[in-house]
């Protein structure tokens, strides 16, 4: 393992008892160098064939997420497999996991009952709503998550119900919190000896970037709605998301002086192309895209949609580079892969994207693009604590590896 | 570990850390309020000339159009910094500057990539000057590669990394939430951590760090296995609306009331049947159509007119407790106001933490979302502009009353 430049965290052990909710905090400790053991049942756990799915059947949700770590198997669910999570956790830096809270108090191996045995440990439980409290053992993914934390009542289309954002983003924000409140807390313990619980709220977390509808409350008992392709800034619903004639583009009209220059670059593209020009004539230095009118921002919204419409993809990206216009073109899956920005940064590993942040000295990519095969490494684990390769058969053939 | 004062007895989660602090705008201000919040000094370099921006976008009532200290968006992720004004252009600027460099253990700064070098103020420079420094850049593509210099926001992240392309009804264009960003509030977590990170590795080597954050990167870590799925396929980012393919239902029903809605999530055969006994049609719980999960994906229109059949009549926070008690994932589609005024889980947790800040009437503010069970969180409000000039001249640089005074009526603090 290692890469020559080393990780910020080389030499931390990081014990991974992540459920889907929790896999990609333990991602982001092993981009940083440190030593991710994930720990599954025998056989492997059921997620590791959540959708999508290569041809053969294996998850690449699941390898991706998991690329980096180590893993074994180990049943928590018996006794001798407990007793032996104990002796891991002893020498564990950091612990991540996402059962239902009191799932591991029901083992024994929650923290009330790690801490004894190593003072020192930090342990993260990242759960849907939290350790404590009336909604803490509901059940949820990401759908109900989200609409709890007040994102989905944001998004969609008026005529229709509110619809989910992509993929499970919520549970990936509550990773990156989490990853953070785990290093944090294991700064803590390296200067006072003293681990401790980090709890996560995944809804808590999504409920983080809810801040102006929430502060539209408090203030102005005011209900931010969804508006489809429109934001909301203030009272006035601006446009951000623009159809292109082979594809969506976003532009995001800013205020003042931050937006001022582009949007002098949208005027004069007006003019150039011919079309009525409502922007003619503004102080931009000086224009707030909360004071003006909504009759005012709808007239602009109009003569963009016509002009941006006009334009292919390939051609907007050269315009807006031309122009200096903050038009941004939303990529396709194969322009993701291919971008010439994430290739100079070196930015994959095979398939697997390996870094969250660049750094120098520490280097802070994934030692090891490939996730765990179940119990792959159970022999260099378990030979660390002293059990022979005789007494890893038996407990295997037991059901507890 | 090298570092003995690190051994102090820390009261605070980050007892000791100190932050210069040179981040604009929402995603470096979340960054350092990770810190504020748990104990560490933070230093916001600020001036009249070039304010945050989230000190002039108003945003709701009690704010007004030139007062850069009463927009409470702003004092929400500025929390418990201090704000020291400076005219970076004056002559006098950087022996201050250098001497807060000297004081702190990192600098943090997400202008466009290459403002800080044109400032005097790169990397390369200040690691001269102190070689442990350990110093954030965080931008949305990153500080090398051909694209370093695009500017950038958000939905720029949102657009690049397919998230936009994928959220949304499939027979429609796509969609983002109206007022809630990501990358803007996902980033800052993942600099916290590197710069937390990188301050462990400093007490193991002596060595400082560099981190280049891109948002677009760390967006992609999310958004990569399903350009992985859809690239070998040839086809673009897919939007699925609120469907999955491993469970049904999986959708977000109406609900007696006007916008009220309830997500439900049905990931087995059991919750299935759960389901139907709540819905009180224990038969549709043997109809041919819905028995197994194939089944119900391939009548999924029908399976879903079904449910909100029933969600029609009921009150979407009753019915979530109906059917979570049955086993069921469901939740209400809370607004703004459930979530401030209603949510006792939100509540419990101490998610708004009441803070003063005159002239605003005091307001809820975001407390960092986890929970420290030996360190909890302590929040301060955010400062005025330029509010702490003085006692960080004073107090963190030792500086004698008469030379700020000097400096002062020279014009260097504004």
């Amino acid at each position: 393992m290692g890469t020559s430049a080393g990780g910020f965290l080389d030499g931390t052990r990081v014990l991974d008892l992540s459920t889907a909710h929790a896999y990609t905090a333990g991602k982001i400790l092993a981009s940083f160098g440190a030593d991710v053991v994930k720990v599954e049942p025998p056989g492997g756990e059921r997620a590791r064939t959540t959708p999508p799915c290569r041809d053969d059947g294996d998850s690449i949700y699941w390898s991706h997420h998991n690329a980096g770590k180590r893993g074994i198997t180990l049943n928590l669910e018996r006794a001798d497999g407990a007793a032996l999570l104990k002796r891991l956790a002893a020498e564990a830096d950091i612990l991540v996991e996402s059962f239902t809270p009191g799932t591991l108090a029901g083992l024994g191996l929650d923290y009330t009952a790690l801490a004894p045995v190593n003072p020192r440990l930090v342990f993260v439980s990242i759960t849907p709503f939290g350790q404590e409290g009336p909604y803490s053992r509901f059940k949820a993914g990401e759908l109900v998550i989200s609409a709890m934390s007040g994102i989905l009542t944001l998004t969609g289309d008026t005529d229709r119900a509110p619809v989910k954002e992509a993929l499970d983003a919520h549970i990936f924000h509550a990773n990156c919190a989490a990853a953070n409140a785990a290093i944090m807390a294991y700064h803590h313990a390296l200067r006072t000896g003293e681990g401790q619980h980090v709890d996560v709220s995944i809804q808590e977390v999504g409920a983080s970037r809810n801040t102006k509808s929430i502060i539209g409350w408090q203030f102005d008992r005011r209900v931010t709605a969804r508006t489809g392709n429109r934001q909301v800034v203030g009272q006035i619903f601006g446009r951000w998301i623009w159809g292109l004639r082979d594809g969506v583009a976003f532009f995001n009209l800013m205020s003042g002086k931050v937006g001022a220059p582009s949007n002098r670059a949208l005027s004069a593209w007006l003019d150039e192309a011919g079309l009525v020009n409502p922007m003619q004539g503004i102080d931009w230095e000086n224009m707030s895209r909360a004071a003006i009118t909504q009759t005012q921002r709808d007239t602009w919204d109009e003569a963009i949609a016509t002009l941006f419409g006009r334009y292919g993809r390939d051609e907007m990206r050269a315009e807006a580079t031309r122009r200096g216009l903050n038009v941004c073109v939303a990529n396709t899956a194969a322009e993701v892969l291919a971008h010439p920005q994430l290739l100079a940064r070196d930015y994959w590993q095979g398939d697997v994207a390996s870094h969250f942040v660049l750094s120098t000295p520490a280097a802070n990519k994934l030692a090891r693009a490939a996730a765990p095969r179940p119990g792959e490494h159970n022999a260099e684990v378990f030979s660390r604590l002293g059990i022979s390769q005789a007494a890893l058969g038996a407990l295997e053939a037991q059901g507890v590896v | 570990l090298k570092r003995k004062e690190w051994c102090d007895v820390a009261k605070e989660l980050l007892d000791g850390v100190k932050i210069l602090d040179f981040t604009w705008a929402i995603a470096g201000s979340m960054t350092t309020k990770q810190f504020a919040d748990h104990g560490a000094a933070v230093v916001r370099i600020e001036s009249r000339t070039r304010p945050d921006l989230t000190r002039f976008e108003r945003l709701s009532s009690g704010s007004s159009e030139n007062n850069p200290d009463d927009k409470p968006w702003f004092c929400d992720i500025n929390s418990s910094k201090y704000s020291l004004t400076i005219n970076l252009k004056h002559p006098g600027a950087r022996r201050v500057i250098m001497r807060l460099v000297d004081w702190c253990d990192i600098v943090a700064e997400n202008f466009t990539p290459g403002t800080m070098k044109k400032l005097g103020y790169d990397y390369e420079t200040l690691k001269a000057h102190k070689p442990d420094l350990i110093m954030l850049s965080s931008s949305v593509f990153g500080q090398t590669g051909p694209f370093a210099e695009t500017w950038g926001i958000d939905g720029t992240g949102n657009a690049l990394s397919g998230r936009l392309s994928a959220s949304g009804w499939p027979d429609r264009a796509p969609t983002l939430p109206s007022a809630s960003i990501l990358g803007d509030i996902v980033q800052p977590y993942v600099n916290a951590a590197a710069l937390t990170a990188a301050l462990i590795a400093r007490a193991r080597t002596g060595h400082g760090q560099y981190i280049d954050s891109s948002m677009f990167e760390i967006l992609v870590q999310h958004t990569a296995p399903a350009a992985i799925e859809q690239a070998a396929k040839g086809a673009d980012f897919a939007r699925h609306g609120n469907r999955v393919a491993w469970a049904a239902p999986h959708g977000v029903f109406p609900c007696a009331g006007d916008e009220r809605w309830l997500a439900i999530e049905v990931t087995s055969d059991d919750e299935w049947r759960a389901l139907c006994a709540e819905m009180g049609r224990a038969s549709l719980a043997a109809d041919p159509r819905f028995i197994t999960l194939a089944q119900r994906k391939a009548n999924e229109d029908a399976l879903e007119r079904e449910v909100a059949a029933w969600t029609h009549t009921q009150d979407p926070h009753h019915a979530m407790l109906k059917l979570q008690t049955a086993g069921v994932a469901a939740g209400a589609v809370q607004t703004a106001a459930d979530i401030v005024d209603r949510d006792p889980q939100i509540g419990q947790r101490g998610a708004l933490v009441t803070l003063p800040h005159p002239p605003l009437e005091p307001f809820g503010h975001q407390a960092p979302p986890y929970k420290f069970s030996r360190t909890p969180h302590t929040m301060r409000t955010a400062p005025n502009l330029g509010e702490h000039t003085r006692m960080v001249c004073r107090e963190f640089l030792g500086m004698p009353e008469n030379e700020i005074d000097t400096l002062m009526a020279d014009g260097l603090f504004v």
